[in-house]
């Protein structure tokens, strides 16, 4: 008797586990006999973010690109982290570029063909401006089929002296977002 | 016997309280279990990253051509010197000015004299200049525009007019140098070095 009691509370303790593990997962492909956590995705688009060329100091660098959720279930994007895969005198923190980022709730439009974009709807500050590079926490929530148009906004300072000439940069924009915690 | 059955129920009561301890622990760890499940699963995450080059660029201001360099002497009242420069815009930024500073080392009368002494004049042709000499003097074969109007040959950050500017572009530039015919006996034997410095400053920030 005391035997069963001791394999029910084993048993329920797992059960209770693998529930957990799976609640907030699909179960994909689960007539095949295969189990598989997955959860939603973040995509960004453009992934090639348009190249900025010859660019001086006092410039301003816009660039919009889409976030968005595959799958089920929202995301909240919690970071960007901007790291630099060719670093140069460009992402210097002190006399480098600096970023900021924006939120339009509606797509950003350029009213003429120079990458200068407007909201003309409601707009967010997500991210005053400051050094490029770094890691920085957002707080973004993307429900299924939402999209958050954002814009980047990157300067080079007037002051910047002849030192940055003829510099290149490949910056990686990295977005994390994970799964809200409802519990 | 009833002692020893005594002792038999209080066994049996020791070993269900113990077996009560050990489901009970089990029941605790399976709710820890589950609680470290719920800490560990119960957020999954994603990342996306996108890339962007970026690249500065140059502000150039060089003379290919240039025939400053060439002196004169000797030189009476009166007299003019023409010489050729080209500026050339070869950076991949555009200017959005360009200024003249001279200097004299050594200095004498020649450019101290602000009335009587050298004056300056800058002209520019759309196309190059034809040249003969020595001594030099230029024609232009096509359209001709002032860049700077005549100026006492030392000054510091003059401002140059009707320059291209642009990226990758050329100005064909003529500089009359005229010793004026007012000039007084003080002016004669004189001597000076003129250094002829031209300095872009780039066009202003814009969108990218």
């Amino acid at each position: 008797m005391a035997g069963k009691l001791v394999k029910s509370a084993v048993a329920v303790g797992c059960v209770a586990s693998f529930a957990v593990l799976l609640a907030p997962a699909d179960l994909a492909d689960a007539s095949a006999g295969r189990i598989q956590a997955e959860g939603p995705k973040l995509l960004v688009d453009p992934q090639n973010v348009l190249r900025a060329r010859a660019v001086a100091p006092g410039d301003r660098i816009e660039r919009t690109i889409v976030l968005r959720v595959r799958g089920r279930g929202e995301l909240r994007v919690v970071a960007l982290a901007v790291d630099a895969t060719q670093a140069s005198l460009l992402t210097d923190p002190r006399q480098g570029l600096r970023l900021s980022l924006e939120r339009c709730s509606r797509v950003w439009r350029s009213p003429t063909r120079a990458h200068s974009y407007r909201c003309r709807s409601t707009r967010t500050r997500l991210l005053a401006r400051g050094p490029v590079l770094g890691r920085r926490r957002l707080s973004l929530l993307l429900r299924p089929g939402e999209r958050a148009y954002l814009r980047l906004k990157l300067r080079l300072p007037a002051r910047a002296g002849n030192a940055l000439e003829h510099q290149t940069s490949t910056l990686v924009y990295q977005f994390t977002a994970a799964t809200p915690n409802e519990r | 016997m009833g002692e020893v059955s005594g002792l038999a129920i209080d066994d049996n009561e020791s070993m269900r309280l113990s077996l009560h301890k050990v489901v009970v622990s089990i029941a605790i760890l399976g709710v820890a279990a589950a609680i470290a499940g719920l800490g560990t699963f119960a957020t999954f995450t994603s990342t996306t990253s996108a890339t962007h080059t970026i690249a500065s660029g140059t502000l150039t201001l060089t003379a290919p051509f240039s025939r400053l360099g060439t002196g004169a002497s000797p030189i009476a009242a009166g007299d003019t010197m023409q010489r050729a420069i080209d500026l050339s815009y070869s950076g991949s930024i555009s200017f959005s000015a360009v200024t003249l500073t001279t200097s004299a080392s050594p200095s004498s009368l020649l450019d101290t004299d602000t009335t009587d002494g050298l004056h300056i004049v800058i002209d520019k042709c759309s196309v190059a200049w034809t040249e003969s000499g020595p001594p030099y003097t230029y024609t232009c074969g096509g359209s001709t525009s002032s860049v700077l109007a005549s100026s006492a040959i030392i000054g510091s950050n003059v401002a140059l007019s009707n320059l291209t500017l642009t990226a990758g572009s050329l100005d064909h530039l003529r500089a009359t140098i005229t010793f004026p015919s007012t000039a007084g006996n003080t002016l004669q034997n004189q001597s000076s070095t003129l250094t002829y410095a031209f300095t872009g400053t780039q066009r202003a920030g814009q969108s990218q």
